[in-house]
């Protein structure tokens, strides 16, 4: 913004050198791990005094991780399934509620701030309670739980420039008001809604600390074999784990770019 | 996975009792056509007196990294391929699993246990699963332990040092030496097994007067180097500081030292004045879901053949005489429990640890706490 | 905003209320009840504090956590600063690297700050020396959870600062007074919404963090969820593990509630969603 930058110029070329010194912080452990993914050595050492692309191979070909990533991506699936119904549904609710609409935006987002490990615990507790043992459906629920305000405030966010108008008229044409929602509501936030409902996808199938203590043994999410190698494996293997990690942050991040740019053109 | 011709050699071998085939999976060299430990074939007529299994998986609690890695492959995928059972391996925990050893529908079938933590829980009343009757017995195990101790190894918790040091350390007083000797101290975090012969013994207390042990004596010395230890994780985590640089000196098993040496890493370990833990068993819940399945993986593991293909790939000693025949000279010599080696180590007082077990355990968690 | 949609209100909480119910408040639930159970209503809450290892747990993720929400102001502000006053080109490359570690594994990130922190590790190998000797000590964790909080800070003052008004700006400058002026009169005032719901969302959520001090952490010293997760897992004290928790959950949630009672956080979040 040139405005800023005009009438504060010493100060924002301060910032701008700073931020670029943060940016290097922030750079740094991935920096740090990618080139150990591409030691020959069988323990992980850094920097590496050989190189070599065994341990991909290995990573790649070794079925308990290819089981691990498999099995996150469907409990991340169901899990999306039920956060983007239940965020979009509050979503859609909050406009409609006469009284307690500051009780249930606090209700929504309450799971953000919730501890981890003690929902963890609570899930284990309360399935203990009923007479089974937690396993991977109870680890589906707590993340559902977990993105579910991820999608509630996108698809509340986009709501918000929706006017209400819209939805009147369509009552007053002779919608019900479930065919009101569906047909003029909802398309006008798809936008929203799946946006939101990929970035719940990439929450949950990175979420660690659930899937440390639901996990049954043999049956590990990727986060927690990453966790259990980074701990008891002296070998890079881990770090060509991360460094796929990052190589999918990054396309990701690029096709992100890409869309939004594109958009920008067309419009 | 295994060609069946490979299979066919390591049979011959195995029987023969020869040099077998054992690429070095613990160097550091990519080869990656022979990247796994000489598979194993399962020695025949092992299974002649299992009953017909049932279950379809064992789930044992293990210490995973690289000696885990080759005990899947050596002895772990065999018996799958006999039994039909898939071996899972599950993150050890001592504490999990004494809470679970006594309860109905626990989670795991069995744990990777020393000798006096078995002999601990017999003595507190919660012993082990009893090994079924038609699983071998090993007996370089105390005879009094026998029916609940089975299927694992001998090992000595070692001092190991980095060459880079310049000076060599003689004994465990070195290591509480930070000023001759400087760089962290690398030791376990939820391991306590030696730990208080470690301390006892370079404070000076002479082999034979360490039992029963002065934990408090113990704990005073090893808070004279409180805040040069890192902790490890894992045993293969404390490679890793080793491999790293990340400590000087280190405390831990004799296998994973030969691990990083076998594979060109500078750092040299000793067994003088070693800890030596001479027989162990792999534990068994009371109710294991799988007990057909686990005492049929016990047996396979008290065979002399798998004794002999662990004390070879890894080092760690069989727990059964036969297995001794099975190896050549120099790897024998290499064993923890080989006689020249005992005789430089301080091996472990079973039934008086027992005695001790809580008091240990209460103490070094709390002094690890700090 | 013209008379409110209210029809199928009721319809459309079911799922939310129901999910929440199950998967929230449910466990929560038994949590506290796992307390009640072990030590009794009073104990419940009495209990931990007569554990040194709590007490000693409790007071260090306190003033952790203010350390973390400071250092992670300042440079978010920084941060923020930056996105809106560079370039164009360099603003894109800095967001892309905020986003970018936002979107890698939260393992991936921290286990990269333990190959950077390990005594002769990366850090050591790099910038020479003996090392910081931050290892598994519990300052050694404000880097790696500042990395993390980051975004939670610079998101919302970001979004202040594009609401910056152009015409303010223009004033401050005319009277003269300087840069400091301008800052202190115009943009100051303007982020302190979102550095507010920065910093208590950044305190808040590192009082409960698990995973870095999990990894980073010394065993002596640890943060209060470690402490309740080795009664979990290791030591397998259920009931303690829950007291413990409830008093956790009692801490963040009563000051989550304060902050969004009394700074309306919830709605600065709304908004800075909004604004993206």
């Amino acid at each position: 913004m040139t405005d800023l930058r005009r009438a504060a110029p010493r100060t924002s070329r301060i910032a701008v050198a700073l931020g670029v010194v943060v940016a290097l912080f922030l750079l740094a452990p991935l920096a740090v791990v990618l080139p150990v993914a591409f030691s020959a050595d069988s323990f992980l050492v850094f920097p590496p005094q050989q190189w070599s692309t065994r341990w991909f191979t290995e990573v790649l070909a070794d079925p308990a991780w290819l089981e691990a990533i498999g099995l996150s991506a469907r409990i991340a699936a169901g899990a999306t399934v039920l956060a983007t119904v239940a965020g979009t549904a509050a979503a859609f609710a909050l406009r409609r509620v006469r009284r307690g609409r500051r009780a249930l935006r606090t209700l929504m987002l309450a799971p953000l701030v919730v501890p981890q490990l003690v929902l963890a615990l609570g899930l284990y507790l309360a399935v203990d309670d009923l007479g089974g043992r937690a396993g991977l459906g109870t680890l589906l629920v707590g993340q559902a739980v977990l993105a579910t305000p991820v999608v509630y405030l996108a698809v509340a966010a986009g709501l918000a420039g929706v006017d209400p108008a819209l939805t009147r008229a369509a009552r007053s044409l002779g919608h019900t008001w479930p065919s009101a929602l569906l047909r003029v509501e909802l398309p006008l936030v798809v936008r929203s809604v799946v946006g939101s409902a990929v970035l719940a996808f990439g929450l949950c199938f990175d979420e660690s600390v659930l899937a440390y203590y639901l996990s049954p043994p043999g049956r590990e999410t990727l986060p927690t074999r990453i966790w259990l190698d980074a701990g008891q494996s002296a070998s890079p293997a881990i770090a060509a784990v991360s460094s796929l990690v990052i190589g999918l942050a990054v396309v990701l991040l690029g096709v992100s770019v890409l869309v939004t740019t594109r958009r920008k053109r067309v419009r | 996975m295994h060609s069946s011709r490979r299979q066919f050699l390591t049979r011959v071998s195995l029987a023969a009792g020869g040099a077998l085939l054992v690429p070095s999976v613990l160097a550091a060299c990519g080869s990656d056509t022979d990247s796994s430990a000489t598979p194993s074939a399962a020695p025949s007529g092992v299974d002649a007196k299992w009953p017909e299994l049932k279950s379809r998986q064992v789930v044992v609690a293990g210490f995973g990294g690289e000696t885990y890695d080759v005990r899947q492959k050596l002895e772990f995928d065999p018996f799958t391929k006999l039994s039909g059972a898939r071996v899972t391996q599950a993150a050890w925990d001592y504490g999990k699993f004494t809470e679970m050893v006594a309860k109905p529908d626990p989670e795991w079938d069995m744990i990777d246990f020393d000798g006096y933590s078995i002999a601990a829980l017999i003595e507190g009343k919660t012993p082990p699963g009893k090994l079924a009757d038609w699983v071998r017995r090993c007996d370089l195990v105390d005879a009094a332990y026998r029916d609940y101790a089975a299927g694992s190894y001998a090992y000595s918790v070692v001092l190991g040092w980095s060459t880079k040091l310049g000076a060599t350390p003689t004994g465990w007083a070195d290591f509480f030496d930070t000023k001759k000797f400087p760089g962290k101290r690398a030791f376990p975090k939820s391991i306590y097994a030696g730990t208080a012969e470690i301390a006892l013994l370079a404070d000076g207390v002479p082999k034979d007067k360490i039992y029963p042990l002065d934990l408090d004596r113990a704990i005073a010395k090893l808070n004279t180097i409180k805040k040069d230890i890192i902790f490890y994780d894992s045993y293969a985590q404390g490679q890793q500081y080793m491999a790293q640089g990340s400590a000087s000196m280190i405390a831990t098993a004799n296998s994973r030292l030969i691990q990083l040496k076998d594979s060109g890493k500078p750092i040299d370990w000793t067994y003088q004045d070693a800890i030596l833990y001479p027989w162990g068993g792999f534990a068994l819940t009371q109710q294991a879901p799988n007990a057909d399945a686990a005492n049929a993986l016990i047996d396979y593991l008290s065979t002399p053949e798998a004794q002999a293909a662990v004390a070879k790939s890894l080092y760690l000693g069989p727990t059964v005489s036969a297995a001794l025949d099975l190896l050549e000279p120099n790897v024998l010599a290499k064993q923890p429990s080989a006689p020249e080696n005992v005789a430089k180590q301080l091996s472990v007082d079973v039934p008086s640890l027992a005695k001790q077990d809580g008091e240990y355990v209460e103490k070094f968690f709390a002094w690890v706490g700090k | 905003m013209g008379r409110q949609v209210t029809e199928g209100g009721r319809w459309l909480l079911l799922p939310p209320l129901a999910l929440l119910l199950i998967g929230l408040i449910g466990p929560l639930v038994a949590v506290l009840a796992a307390g009640i159970a072990a030590e009794g209503p009073v104990g419940m809450v009495t209990e931990p504090f007569r554990s040194e290892l709590f007490l000693g747990a409790a007071v260090r993720t306190l003033w952790l956590s203010a350390l973390v929400a400071v250092f992670t102001v300042v440079i978010g502000v920084v941060y923020a600063v930056a996105l809106v006053a560079a370039p164009r080109w360099l603003a894109g490359l800095l967001f892309g690297v905020l986003f970018l570690t936002f979107w890698v594994s939260l393992l991936v990130r921290t286990f990269g700050w333990v190959l950077m922190l390990q005594p002769a590790g990366a850090l050591d190998v790099l910038v020479g020396g003996e090392g910081l000797g931050l290892y598994q000590t519990t300052p050694g964790l404000v880097p790696a959870m500042v990395h993390i909080m980051l975004p939670y800070v610079v998101l919302p003052v970001y979004a202040d600062l594009r609401g910056l008004d152009a015409a303010q700006l223009r004033a401050a400058r005319s009277l003269g007074g300087g840069e400091w002026l301008t800052l202190r009169s115009v943009v100051l005032p303007a982020i302190r919404p979102g550095v507010v719901a920065g910093a208590v969302i950044v305190f808040v959520l590192s009082l409960g963090f698990y995973v870095t001090p999990a990894f980073l952490g010394g065993p002596g010293g640890q943060v209060v969820s470690i402490v309740i997760g080795a009664q979990f897992g290791r030591l397998q004290n259920l009931g303690g593990a829950a007291a413990m928790g409830v008093l956790l959950l009692v801490a963040t949630l009563g000051l989550y509630l304060l902050a969004d009672r009394f700074l309306g956080i919830g709605r600065s979040w709304s908004a800075a969603v909004e604004r993206d």
